[in-house]
């Protein structure tokens, strides 16, 4: 049996709307092991990207734990989870605009405080960012390539857990195809915990374990 | 990158942004620091105007505040003034403030020559007509005969400290000045032309009569010979001798009461014509000035001044400067705050997604907005460097048209209303109406900015832009990265 990275406990989520309480996940148990790549799919509005803050310490759940290998994601607290054992991947890449990939790469090794085993330059070829690219400013750099720089960024605290958001959905099917095969060897030749939120089919049926979130519950 | 090295690397990459807040800065900076140095420099010129005017503060009669009131009573002419009598013991009062250096009192009369003879003009210049304006000035002169007004004696407490061995227009050529230990003696300083055409030396006695009563004779003993440079003005004749300066004895202040056969003023060894106070320092003036005024003095009958006409036209137009530029300080200053406030609140609303990133990297949120106070705090230093060297430029240029604006409006009133008071001024029988410094208004300043104001820019500048980052950065910071992101800030 595989180690459990990440432990969700009776995780609920509403947003106060009008004085209203709209119940968005709903009581979610759940263990997210390593060495597995996972999806969630469902609906638009149904709630995934909310779990994803949530289990990535970017917001915290209205009630419930998560534990992050036996240990409260709160007690480690949530920047520090942030900074040192999740790295997170964004739709919209959420890159820093006046750095070049190198230094991008190299602001998340610092926030996180923990020297690499690898090189900067090492950590980018592994998502096919060359030398010359890593160079170049962020912007001037493609989607698909911006997006393999957010998963190298999210990979040069080397924590087991790895969140990604619709990494996908602003990318065509080949770079797409590229990205999911990176988060595929991550999961199983580097042991990682993937856990991906998408829209795509193509990634969905590379997955390991595709989770639906559906009517604020998650279900196989 | 830690968060110096993405502050640095920040502005050099946002270069023109970083140039839009330099400028902003630089045009703000130099606006209040010009303001400022005007300002400052308008106070400059106040203390050395001051300064030039000397430390000297006089305690007169007021004879502008006596015709006033003798107007507005309705009473008539400039001849119904009465003179009130300055007391020794009233001047002595003032002598106990702290400020006070060293004090002169001074008395003026006329004499009559008795065992000598007064340096006479005719023997110069012959004119017939100059008897009969004599005789006219003569009867100015309230009665008495004009043959025999022929020395002034020049009363003082310490001779050194009149205006006119000061100013150096008289200086001791034999024996010795006249001082403190002189008073109530009847030792004299005469003039060498007197001297030489009588043969009169240093140890010699003399004697001066009442010029109202010739038998009235007192001796006196030549203790210093003098040499004065004043030089009669050769077109206005000589009425009577006592005008010719060669014909003016120094005695002590106590001396010239004995002279006087004048009935009212019986007390007069305890009268002085006004009393001359040197302070320690020019600038302790209106401090003398304001504990002078709670003594025991007539205050509606006595005036202490300090040359504060001269004072008022030299600074009149400077304090116009100084009051536009005070007005602009504040204005400039609030307007500045108000500005690069709200410049820095757009800056860090614009990085707002800048925040949601670095928080999901898990970045501490004092690194966050340090790295924003340093480019901020950096660009500041900057601008303030910058403007500290143009401010003064710009100070300068500013501060002269200005100043050269309020004296060209200024002069023409100003002369018209300084001439007028002159002429009054001279009201005073037999008074030594000595005005050796010319007061023309100041018209160039010397703009620089003290290291307290420019500390208190600096400060101010940086406290600015400490609040105005640190408040909406924080606001920002304190809400999760998740609504930060996703721009539901
Ligand atoms: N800040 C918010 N305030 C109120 N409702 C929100 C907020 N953010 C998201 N929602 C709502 O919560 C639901 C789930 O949103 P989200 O998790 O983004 O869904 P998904 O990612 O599955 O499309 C949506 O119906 C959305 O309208
Ligand atoms: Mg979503």
């Amino acid at each position: 049996m595989n180690n459990i990275t990440l432990h969700l406990e009776d995780v609920s989520y509403s947003y106060n709307e009008a004085g209203k309480e709209r119940q968005i996940l709903n009581k979610i148990n759940y263990s997210f092991e390593e060495g597995k790549f996972y999806s969630i799919v469902g609906p638009s509005g149904s709630g995934k990207t909310t779990l994803l803050s949530v289990i990535s310490g970017l917001d915290q759940p209205k009630q419930g734990t998560i534990k992050y290998k036996d240990k409260k994601i709160n007690k480690i607290g949530l920047t520090n989870f942030r900074s040192k054992y999740v790295g997170i991947v964004f739709q919209s890449y959420n890159l820093l605009s006046y750095m070049n990939a190198h230094q991008n790469v190299k602001t998340a090794i610092e926030i996180c405080g923990v020297k690499s085993s690898t090189t900067i330059t090492n950590l980018l070829s592994k998502v096919g960012i060359n030398e010359v690219d890593s160079k170049r400013n962020i912007l001037k750099l493609s989607g698909g390539q911006q997006q393999r720089v957010a998963i190298a960024r999210a990979l040069a605290k080397e924590s087991n857990l790895l969140i990604a958001d619709e990494p996908t959905g602003n990318l065509d099917s080949s770079t797409a195809q590229d990205i999911i095969n990176i988060f595929k060897k991550l999961a199983h030749e580097e042991n990682k915990c993937v856990i991906v939120v998408t829209h795509s089919k193509q990634l969905a049926d590379e997955s390991d374990v595709v989770l639906t979130l559906n009517d604020g519950n998650l279900v196989i | 990158m830690n968060f110096i090295k993405r502050a640095l690397l920040s502005m050099k990459v946002r270069y023109f942004r970083s140039i839009l807040i330099l400028m902003t800065f630089i045009v703000i900076l130099n606006l209040i620091l010009s303001g400022l140095a005007i300002q400052h420099a308008t106070e400059d010129s106040a203390v050395s105007a001051r300064k030039k005017l000397g430390a000297d503060v006089t305690l007169e009669f007021d004879m502008q505040s006596a015709m006033k009131s003798t107007s507005t009573e309705g009473k008539g002419g400039f001849g119904r003034i009465e003179r009130t009598p300055l007391l020794v013991k009233d001047a002595e009062k003032l002598t106990k403030l702290n400020t006070v250096k060293s004090y002169n009192f001074e008395t003026s009369t006329f004499a009559s020559a008795s065992s000598f003879t007064e340096i006479r003009q005719a023997d110069v210049e012959s004119d017939s007509n100059t008897s009969d304006a004599n005789k006219g000035q003569g009867r100015m002169m309230g009665g008495a005969d004009p043959e025999a007004i022929d020395v002034t004696l020049s009363g003082v407490r310490e001779l050194n400290l009149l205006v006119d061995f000061t100013s150096e227009t008289s200086k001791l050529t034999d024996g010795r000045l006249l001082t403190v230990d002189d008073v109530n003696t009847n030792n004299v300083v005469i003039e060498k032309n007197l001297a030489i055409e009588n043969n009169l030396e240093v140890g010699d006695t003399i004697e001066i009569a009442s010029i109202d009563d010739a038998d009235n004779k007192l001796s006196i003993k030549i203790v210093g010979i003098y040499e004065t440079s004043t030089i009669l003005d050769e077109n206005m004749p000589i009425r009577f001798g006592a005008a010719n300066p060669y014909n003016k004895i120094y005695v002590p202040y106590t001396l010239t009461a004995l002279v006087i056969t004048n009935e009212e003023e019986t007390d007069a060894s305890n009268i002085i014509n006004k009393a001359v106070y040197t302070l320690d320092d020019p600038l302790n003036i209106d401090k003398f000035k304001e504990e002078a005024k709670k003594l025991d003095i007539d205050w509606t009958k006595f005036k202490l001044d300090a040359n504060d006409t001269a004072f008022e036209t030299m600074v009149g137009p400077i304090n116009q400067v100084a009051n536009f530029s005070n007005k602009t300080v504040v204005i400039v200053t609030v307007a500045g705050a108000l500005i690069m406030s709200l410049l820095l609140f757009l800056i860090i609303r614009e990085r707002t997604q800048e925040f949601g990133i670095l928080l999901s990297l898990g970045e501490k949120r004092y690194k966050i907005i340090s790295q924003i106070l340093i480019e901020l705090v950096l660009l500041f230093v900057i601008a303030l460097g910058i403007s500290t060297l143009t401010s003064q430029k710009m100070a300068q240029t500013i501060g002269n048209q200005l100043l050269v604006n309020e004296v060209q409006n200024s002069s023409v009133e100003e002369n018209g209303f300084i001439g007028g008071m002159r002429g009054m001024g001279f009201g005073g029988q037999g008074r030594n109406q000595v005005n050796p410094i010319e007061a023309d208004p100041i018209d160039a300043i010397n703009v620089s900015i003290s290291q307290e104001e420019w500390k208190q820019v600096s400060g101010i500048g940086l406290l600015i832009i400490l609040i105005s980052t640190i408040m909406p950065a924080t606001l920002i910071v304190r809400f999760n990265p998740r609504k930060i992101l996703t721009r539901n800030v």
